[in-house]
């Protein structure tokens, strides 16, 4: 049985232009991606600093407007403004910086609104993430009161309030200690189990190495490897071949 | 069928949360503090005995100059510097980020900011008016309701301040736009006389025909200043009320427009 494609891209680029007093800049952060996401996996997107994952994910997403390329969301062409898509997407950026005058629930019921949710359905899926997230002490607490970890939870929450099919995470494990690291890897197996596709750009190689069905590589803007999680064990750890990937760029 | 009405619930919902923003800027407060203590000066015109002070002027026309002043340059002040910081925290790349990855349309959140910081404004006028009301009531014992007629004049004005700091905004996105907007409206204050300076017949050329008609779609401060101020019954003046009101309302639309369209090219990260 072949499974649903829900993100496909086709030589996706993006070339940022600066401008400069004499002249302009080009900088190419992302070129001829390639990549297809599967319904009910979780893929992993390596690379280091600069690579260009966050670039990517801002593509996918509508932020960033590519230079070249196709995206395909669910089967469909995507474009920026196409909102029936993105109803159907959760997305966590690698730095946001939340209203700090709002509650948490206050916070989750406001992005609730943005999806149009009816009211009931809005307090229980904030009920179940609270509790699933292990925030119900904190739900009437503003967000600027809360630790970086909690806040970095509450981003993490945002993004699934609409119950979305697919679940964009840019570097999710950022200020997590072990503890809430280890409800946050259950949270992805239990999203894993109801049928939902997660994207996850890291730099964490054990959470990677943990969670996901395959990995894709990208280094320079370019897709360096991409596969199945087997073949990156093969020669010991994700590390190992990761650097290996990686260092072959810089030599 | 009620798309529009989907619309105006995306732009009010993000209002709302742009105007909580807004209120919680401190020096917007210092500014209410400070109008409120020029407003309780409107009391004393009636405390004072001798007609000579005030050039024989009643009291309660001395105490509505002293309320109309300080809620105009108040509301500028408050219109401008809070309007700014507020976009400043708003409009970051990192809140912004989380807004367009929701399914709302890139123009529902330019409007809805708009519409928030004029929810703040209206929130500061509105006890500044009720205040220079109730000084006026309490002291001749009856209802002056054209100070209300009056001073909503300021708010349509403070509408106009809003859209020109949100413009600038979009062209440059630092405190610079609110230097840019006061530039305007002092620009916009001085259009009649400009417009009697470039509309001399001895020097009728084809530089001071632009020049009169660039002037023409300058907002006209000036004079709606001069409709509030008639309305209250300072200066019997001869405004054309509804041109200039127009004139104003049609400002407002195309900056509005402007904006909506740069801000796409604003959001591009």
């Amino acid at each position: 049985m072949t499974q649903e494609t829900i993100l496909k891209t086709r030589g996706l680029a993006k070339c940022f232009v600066t401008r400069l007093p004499f002249g302009s800049k080009k900088t190419l952060a992302v070129s001829g991606l390639d990549l297809e996401v599967k319904r009910g996996e979780i893929f992993g997107f390596l690379g280091p600093n600069g690579a260009g994952k966050t670039t990517t994910l801002n593509m996918i997403v509508g932020i960033t407007e590519p230079s070249d390329g196709k995206i395909e969301l669910f089967g469909k062409p995507f474009k920026i403004g196409n909102i029936e898509a993105l109803a159907r997407i959760g997305y966590v950026p690698e730095t946001t910086s939340l209203p700090g005058y709002f509650t948490v629930v206050k916070l989750l019921d406001f992005y609730a609104q943005l999806f149009e949710i009816p009211l009931a359905l809005r307090s229980r899926r904030i009920d179940s993430l609270l509790e699933m997230f292990g925030l119900v002490k904190e739900k009437n607490t503003l967000v600027e009161n809360l630790s970086m970890g909690q806040v970095r939870l509450v981003d993490i929450m945002q993004a699934l309030i609409n119950d979305p099919e697919l679940i964009l995470l840019d570097e999710p494990t950022v200020y997590l200690d072990p503890l809430i690291m280890e409800r946050f890897r259950n949270i992805l197996m239990h999203l894993r189990e109801s049928g939902k596709t997660i994207f996850m750009s890291s730099h964490s190689l054990p959470e990677i190495e943990r969670l996901s069905d395959r990995i894709g590589v990208i280094d320079a803007g370019k897709l360096k490897k991409v596969g199945p999680k087997s073949e990156f064990l093969s020669g010991g750890s994700i590390e190992e071949e990761f650097l290996k990937i990686v260092k072959k760029e810089y030599v | 069928m009620f798309k529009w009405l989907k619309d105006i619930r995306f732009v009010v919902l993000i209002s709302r949360d742009v105007a909580r923003a807004a209120l919680r800027e401190r020096m917007m407060y210092g500014f209410l503090l400070l109008a409120f203590l020029f407003i309780l000066m409107a009391n004393v015109p009636f405390s004072v005995d001798d007609p000579k002070v005030f050039q024989g002027q009643s009291p309660v026309v001395s105490a509505v100059q002293i309320g109309f002043v300080s809620i105009n340059i108040f509301t500028i002040l408050i219109t401008v510097f809070v309007s700014i910081s507020t976009l400043q925290n708003y409009l970051s790349r990192q809140r912004l980020v989380l807004l367009l990855s929701k399914p709302v349309k890139r123009w529902h959140i330019i409007e809805g900011v708009m519409l928030g910081l004029f929810e703040m404004v209206f929130l500061n006028w509105f006890p500044m008016t009720s205040g220079i009301w109730l000084v006026i009531i309490s002291q001749t014992r009856s209802l002056e309701l054209y100070v209300w007629s009056g001073m909503s004049v300021t708010l349509l004005m403070s509408l106009l301040y809003v859209s020109l700091v949100v413009f600038f905004y979009m062209l440059i996105p630092n405190a610079v736009a609110g230097v840019l907007t006061i530039f305007l409206l002092i620009a916009g204050f001085g259009v009649p006389f400009a417009r009697e300076l470039f509309t001399d017949s001895s020097r009728h050329t084809f530089f001071s025909k632009i020049m009169s008609m660039a002037l023409e779609t300058l907002p006209k401060i000036n004079e709606l200043w001069g409709i509030s101020m008639a309305r209250l019954g300072l200066f019997r003046l001869e405004v054309s009320i509804y041109a200039v009101i127009a004139q104003t309302f049609a400002i407002i639309f195309i900056l509005n427009l402007i904006s909506c369209r740069k801000f796409r090219g604003f959001c591009r990260f």
